[in-house]
């Protein structure tokens, strides 16, 4: 207790920094919720001396357009409490200015008024002049941050972010990220935890649970290493005219695998001449894990093990499940083989599938269709429960940043300000993570589609993102490839998909 | 005293010719060096620091860890490995030939006294330089199953044409069929060149002597052209070897790994899936039996290879 170091701040002090303009009525004014600077007219200062036995006070040093400096304090000895009060044009803002005759220890910093050089990236370069706009307003707000952002194409992205990170400088202080390279640098350890921050600034019972469960590395249980900012999920798009055409019911919520084979099967209709093929339902791009997995869960199966650390699709259920599919090419030929329409653009958005299993990340490419009336559904429950693939796309803050604070809030503007929600006006697909956004009249109301739809989904969203998602998925596709051409059995395929994931997996573990 | 007298002058002419001289190399090193720097850079330091990394655990963010052999070992048990191996062996022995037939069928039309005949080598020459994205896009098209040209052809003869891209069979040959095709304008240039260089009195000389343009071919431009078919065969292999783009913007690798690529695997090693260890031994994997097949066939020359 000798070593420590006593502050004490004078009246005089005090008269000095108010004499140096208005007192910092925007530093206090902001920590009151006031919010603007005001012209002060005449100003009071009474001084209280009080015997306070607090266990954390703070020591606040306030000047007009200066950060807010607090400290954390150990122990409290004396507690002079100075009421000054601001007669200003508008309003008489009363300030409880604490000073604190103290031993303190220096080196503690909640919360500091953020100040410093933040660093932005994010690949989305096609969103470039919204989140331009988005940023301006956080630089206005806060004029102390020194804010520079770069939007750079996904092919350089990662390449340039691993670059930056090993040199040790240059990287971005919040970065964007979707979810599967989220775990691969949670893994790395380049991302700073945020649990302490979360629990001080955000209400999570205002975002979407399971999004935010997504986040947890591990998943649904440890620590948070970024904010969602959105999310993104699988539905049936549909086709009204085809159906309509056929005399078939648009998918709702009640809807089963059955139901979706059964329409898929009415609608169908492969003539082989191009200008009248139609297939019942297309599994487009990624299907092996938009479709094919969250199927297997809905069956009562598994992709991975609990952990995540094992794959345990060579069971019964899965190569049903991997069987189920294949029908569909095969035996139904309901859907085209992949490749069927290579060259010839999106199958859906050209009109030739009656529906399509797709991310609702292609809501914003199919806005535009007016060839046809359209409009998403549910992912169809399986023989268990509804299981939709899906994950949250948001930020995250380097391990290596100098200026956390500053970074932090950045990224929370960039989830929560007001100005955000023409970010999502541009992207529908993606879901805001705050429900209130995602409520907000501009963005409900957009239609088609109907996205009601993605929100009754986000309960049933489940992914088994890891670190090596990428990787062991594309492994999974190569290996049941040759399932969907109707050249390898299901049973024949499962154990080796079980094989080359599980080399996958144990390497990094 | 004479000798005494002439011998600090000649020792002084050979002082000052031996400073000359570095000076000289002094001069030319100081211009060089830039190149030099530039070489040492950006070619040498990456090329021993990606041997290093081929000996260590390495994702490209934290420090590589030394374990030695064990990337090559994992290799050599993996048999995904031997896989992209055949693939991109596969690709090379369908590409150089085809690719070749076809660059020196166009050489030998362009090489005529023809009127108009530098539009059409330009034209076949802008593959060459047309975006790989643009020219996928087009061959997409054509390679489309049920509605594409190349299929709509077969079905003339009564031949039902495969899924090019999304069978396991034909996408390999379809890349390598595109890849031809667009290489072949660069390699018909250099024929040219090659054919240029070939002196008219020997077409003559055979023409008096009854040599139909067949054998004149045979006899003479083939012969002829051996240097240059040298040249454009190592560098053909070469390229194959490292093929990337086509695998990249038309099949990923699939389906079934059937067109996944050497080059391809390194790309996403490295920089989709952070293994850059495991990448940087598979670049020197590419490397050795790139330097192997290149050896083969400078010892091979000798045989089939005139120098005039």
């Amino acid at each position: 207790m000798e070593n420590k170091r006593e502050k004490r701040h004078s009246r005089r002090k005090l008269l000095k920094l108010g004499a140096l303009g208005g007192l910092g009525i925007a530093g206090v004014a902001a920590l009151g919720g006031c919010g603007e600077t005001q012209v002060v007219t005449e100003t009071k200062i009474q001084e209280v001396v009080k015997e306070v036995p607090v266990e954390k006070v703070v020591t606040q040093i306030v000047e007009r357009d200066r950060p807010v400096e607090v400290e954390k304090v150990v122990e409290v000895e004396r507690v002079v409490e100075k009421v000054v009060t601001q007669v200003v044009e508008k309003q008489v803002v009363v300030v409880q200015e604490k000073v604190v005759t103290v031993t303190v220890e220096a080196e503690a910093m909640t919360p500091k008024r953020p100040t410093g050089e933040v660093l932005y990236w994010n690949y989305m370069t096609n969103m470039q002049n919204i989140e331009r706009q988005i940023l301006s307003q956080f630089e206005l707000n806060n004029p102390d941050i020194n804010l520079k952002a770069e939007w750079i194409p996904w092919q350089q992205y990662w390449q340039k972010l691993n670059a930056s990170l090993n040199a040790g400088e240059g990287a971005p202080d919040v970065w964007n990220t979707a979810p599967t390279f989220y775990y691969q640098y949670v893994d790395l350890g380049q991302l700073l935890e945020l649990d302490a921050l979360i629990k001080r600034d955000v209400n999570v019972n205002e975002y979407w649970q399971r999004t935010l469960g997504q986040w947890r590395a591990p998943q649904g249980s440890g620590p948070f290493y970024g904010v969602p900012r959105n999310y993104v999920l699988s539905v049936i798009y549909y086709n009204k005219s085809l159906l309509d055409a056929a005399g078939a019911a648009y998918p709702d919520d009640t809807w089963t695998t059955d139901d979706l084979l059964e329409t898929s099967l009415r609608v169908n209709n492969p003539t082989g001449d191009p200008r009248t093929t139609v297939f019942g339902f297309d599994i487009p791009g990624k299907g092996n894990r938009v479709f094919l997995d969250p199927l297997i869960y809905a069956n009562g199966g598994r992709v991975l093990n609990e952990d995540l650390t094992e794959c345990v699709i060579n069971s019964e259920v899965a190569i049903d499940t991997i069987r189920w599919m294949q029908d569909l090419y095969q035996v139904h030929e309901v859907t085209p083989t992949p490749g069927f329409f290579e060259g010839l653009g999106d199958s859906f958005q050209t009109g030739r599938v009656a529906m399509a299993v797709n991310g609702s990340w292609r809501v914003g490419a199919y806005r535009p269709v007016r060839a046809f009336g359209w409009d998403v559904a549910l992912f169809p429950k399986g023989s268990q429960s509804r299981v939709t693939y899906g994950g949250p796309d948001g930020f995250v803050i380097s391990q290596q940043t100098k200026n956390a604070e500053a970074a932090w809030a950045t990224l929370l503007h960039m989830i929560g300000d007001d100005s955000v929600i023409s970010f999502y006006l541009e992207n529908p697909g993606m879901v805001p993570i705050k429900k209130e956004l995602a409520n907000d009249a501009r963005y409900i109301s957009i239609n088609p589609p109907d996205l009601r739809v993605l929100l009754r989904s986000e309960p049933y969203m489940a992914a088994d993102f890891n670190a090596n998602y990428n990787e062991w998925q594309r492994a999974k596709t190569n290996l049941l490839d040759e399932v969907w051409l109707g050249q390898k059995a299901p049973e024949d395929a499962a154990p080796e998909v079980e094989n080359a994931v599980n080399e996958i997996l144990q390497r990094s573990n | 005293m004479a000798d005494s007298g002439i011998a600090p002058g000649a020792a002084g002419a050979v002082r000052s010719a031996r400073y000359r001289k570095w000076r000289e190399w002094g001069i030319a090193y100081f211009f060089l060096f830039p190149t030099i720097l530039g070489i040492l850079l950006l070619q040498v330091v990456p090329v021993l620091r990606s041997a290093y990394f081929s000996f260590t655990d390495f994702n490209g963010v934290q420090p590589p860890e030394w374990i030695g052999l064990q990337n090559y070992a994992d290799l050599g048990y993996n048999p995904l490995f031997w896989k992209v191996l055949r693939n991109t062996v596969y690709y090379t022995i369908g590409f150089v030939p085809l690719n070749i037939a076809l660059a020196l069928f166009l050489a030998l039309l362009v090489n005529q006294a023809l009127r108009g005949v530098t539009l059409f080598r330009a034209l076949y020459f802008m593959p060459v330089v047309t975006s790989l994205v643009a020219i996928s896009l087009v061959w997409a098209w054509l390679y489309q199953p049920q509605f594409g040209l190349i299929n709509y052809f077969l079905s003339l003869a009564n031949i039902r044409g495969p899924g090019w891209l999304s069978s396991t069979e034909w996408s390999m040959p379809a890349l390598f069929i595109m890849g031809a095709w667009r290489q072949a304008g660069f390699n018909m240039v250099i024929f040219v060149a090659g054919l240029k260089g070939i002196s008219q009195e020997l077409y003559e000389a055979a023409t008096v002597d009854g040599a139909g343009w067949f054998r004149r071919f045979i006899h003479i431009t083939l012969p002829m052209l051996s240097p240059t078919m040298f040249f454009v065969v190592v560098v053909s292999v070469i390229g194959s070897f490292q093929v990337f783009e086509q695998t990249y913007v038309l099949t990923q690798g699939g389906p079934a790994y059937s067109t996944l690529t050497l080059s391809y695997w390194i790309y996403q090693n490295a920089f989709e899936w952070f293994n850059m260890g495991k990448a940087s031994a598979l670049a020197y994997s590419l490397f050795v039996v790139v330097m192997f097949v290149t050896l083969v066939q400078f010892a091979g020359q000798r045989r089939w290879v005139f120098y005039r």
